[in-house]
């Protein structure tokens, strides 16, 4: 075995899962720093689950080989791979006390009894349910159930902890609750959490890393910013937050949309990335790096002209569709001033949008096949 | 206020059909049977009334003490093996795929639409002297006759007469429980045995108790079985109560005896329930003081 300089807690090499004549899982490579948050993200069905249950060693891959800590794990049975997985459906033993539960794997592993307390305590007091000990989970909330199930993950001090959309069940207040929980806890106990959920927002907010997929690939491996910032691709761009898509065609180092003439993008990085002219593309920009401008005699040179489609009030910002030649495009405006000058437009109003060409990222317009 | 007298009336009509079964299949042969556990018997087979202690003094004869104590020792093992067995078979059945489960119960079902009778012929032919089992023994070099009649062919029977009874009600708590715990227990930690002995079989305990009890009370009815595979040397307590009917013509000691067979089944059912709750109470209890030594 070699040495590595960053140390790798999950280690994936070409693996690949089918199940009969459908591929769920292409060929893929994925490291997974120790200590990180990582975050799996995809719409259903993106292979994502089948991808969580090969590291956990309830599927077999069909092909390639996993490592954790630097051990092939590919024979070893997951009872004795050195990780825990936290189930969507908590999957706590309903015969069992809170105490009992969170126990489980120490007796199961014959841990002496002056230390087992202790250590149940403790991944109690982590979760804050030191009080709830003696209770059955029948008992208890679901946001309770999930910090049960997650104590009882971390109990035993993994290399890894798997979470397979762990909020999935909770309301919208809990769960923005949970994900600094989260957050905190995973910080605290200082173990790889490898986060499988197809809610963008949450892999944002929580993760240091994210991986997206889509049919079974891995299409980008980022930090939340450079995945919103910078996405790879078209099905990134779109799936995380929202994006506007213009069509554009690469026409002398520029994006020519034919609504638009040159529509503002970041040419120089693009061209980094190997588009080139004749390229069918995308210019991606998000809807909050866009200006409106109520008066379009006031908006600056190069700014498209559009009609005002559609509008509606969030509170903090009001979300606009303008209809432009080339697109229809979103528009966020914030609350405040801008917010009154719009509010005070007619629908159908002459309006002009404009944004800076760092905003703009050229993408291809097709999905490259891997 | 009148609604829920309504309600209240419309509930105890709906009773009446099921009472009426209830008092005509259940008690009242219960109350003739009481009734005649108590009556004077005529030396011809008469029913001649009247109050007596004498049928229950007769019981206490070693005969019927030696008859009842071996059968309640074949219904515990009887239910014991049963239970087990129907673990074993109920957890394979519910961890099928669910569009194959109806079919494997089906197969469990199968048998127990057959007459009674045949099926336990079937076991003659099954272990007799020129059946399959035999066959193969001789064919291995291994010298054997006939298994019937011997108690292992009643033991076997037993068993097979039993299982679907036990099977259901073990099947019915195991398929109650969350699939997901079985990967739980495994990715704790938790073997092949420790995932039964700390998940599976606590949370199927209501139908392990089920099974228990319904194959425990009915041995001790059972009356063929004994005479056909287990030659009628070691009568089971049903036996003896159809002999006391038949053959002795004595309607009233056969009613003392069925009636003492029903407070044993009584009793043993309400230990079981006073052992389990000990147990589990004391299991709760020790795991607490465990916890705060």
């Amino acid at each position: 075995m070699t040495e590595t300089p960053a140390p790798v807690a999950v280690r994936l090499r070409g693996i690949t899962k089918t199940f009969g004549s459908n591929t769920v899982v292409q060929p893929l490579d994925l490291d997974i720093r120790d200590g990180e948050f990582f975050s799996i993200l995809g719409p259903s069905g993106c292979g994502k689950t089948t991808l969580m249950r090969m590291i956990t060693g309830f599927e077999t891959p069909t092909d390639g080989s996993i490592e954790l800590d630097g051990r092939n794990v590919d024979k070893v049975a997951t009872r004795d791979r050195d990780l825990n997985m936290l189930f969507q459906s908590y999957a706590l033993f309903p015969h069992l006390s809170v105490y009992e539960n969170v126990a489980f794997e120490l007796r199961v592993r014959r841990t002496p009894k002056a230390e087992l307390d202790g250590r149940v305590r403790e991944a109690l007091q982590l979760v804050r349910l030191a009080d709830f000990a003696e209770r059955k989970p029948s008992e208890l909330s679901g946001g309770q159930r999930q910090r049960v199930a997650l104590a009882r993950a971390v109990v035993g001090r993994p290399a890894v902890v798997l979470l397979d959309e762990p909020l999935g069940a909770l309301d919208q207040k809990l769960r923005k609750e949970m994900q600094f929980e989260l957050k905190r806890m995973q910080r605290e106990v200082g173990i790889t959490f490898i986060y499988v959920t197809h809610d963008q927002e949450e892999a944002l907010t929580m993760s240091d890393r994210i991986a997206v997929m889509s049919a079974g690939r891995v299409l980008q491996v980022a930090s939340p910013i450079d995945i919103y910032d910078a996405p790879a691709s078209r099905f990134v761009a779109g799936f995380i937050g929202s994006c506007n898509l213009i069509p554009a065609r690469m026409e002398a180092g520029k994006a020519i949309c034919s609504g638009f003439g040159a529509v503002p993008a970041d040419t120089v990085d693009a061209q980094a990335r190997g588009v080139r002219d004749g390229d069918e593309v995308v210019v991606a920009v998000r809807p909050e790096r866009i200006t409106l401008h109520a008066d379009p005699a006031l908006a600056p040179a190069g700014a498209a002209r559009g009609v005002l489609a559609e509008r509606v009030f969030l509170g903090d910002e009001w979300t606009v569709h303008v209809s432009t030649q080339g697109a229809v495009l979103t528009v966020q405006v914030p609350s405040g001033e801008n917010g009154a000058a719009l509010a005070a437009l007619a629908d159908g109003a002459e309006v002009a949008v404009s944004w800076t060409p760092a905003a703009g990222r050229i993408l291809p317009a097709e999905e490259a096949a891997a | 206020m009148a609604n829920t007298r309504r309600d209240s009336v419309t509930g105890a009509l709906m009773m009446v059909p099921a009472s009426i079964v209830i008092l005509l299949l259940v008690v009242v042969p219960m109350v003739i049977i009481a009734r005649d556990s108590f009556a004077i018997s005529d030396p011809l087979g008469g029913n001649l009334g009247g109050f007596t202690l004498d049928n229950y003094a007769k019981l206490l004869d070693p005969v019927y003490g030696k008859t009842i104590g071996y059968s309640l020792g074949m219904a515990v093992l009887n239910a014991i093996v049963c239970t087990i067995v129907g673990y074993v078979v109920a957890y394979y059945i519910a961890t099928r795929p669910a569009r194959r489960q109806p079919v494997l119960l089906l197969l469990v079902i199968i048998p127990f639409l057959t007459d009674f009778l045949v099926r336990t012929f079937s076991w003659i032919t099954l272990l007799g002297s020129g059946g399959p089992i035999i066959g193969i023994a001789k064919a291995l070099g291994i010298p054997a006759t006939s298994l019937v009649p011997s108690q292992t062919a009643v033991v076997l029977s037993l068993l097979y007469a039993f299982l679907p009874v036990a099977v259901f009600p073990i099947y019915a708590s195991m398929r109650a429980i969350d699939p997901s715990l079985r990967e739980a227990a495994a990715d704790l930690g938790a073997g092949w045995w420790q995932t039964h002995a700390r998940v599976f079989v606590p949370l199927s305990a209501s139908g392990l108790a089920s099974s228990v009890m319904l194959t425990f009370v009915p041995t001790l009815g059972v009356f063929v079985i004994p005479v056909l595979l287990g030659g009628g040397k070691d009568p089971l307590v049903g036996n003896l109560i159809v002999t006391l009917f038949t053959e002795f013509r004595n309607e009233p000691l056969g009613a003392a005896l069925s009636m003492v067979v029903l407070v044993l089944m009584l009793a043993s059912v309400a230990l079981a329930g006073l052992v389990t709750r000990l147990v589990s109470r004391g299991a709760r209890r020790s795991a607490r003081s465990e916890r705060s030594a």
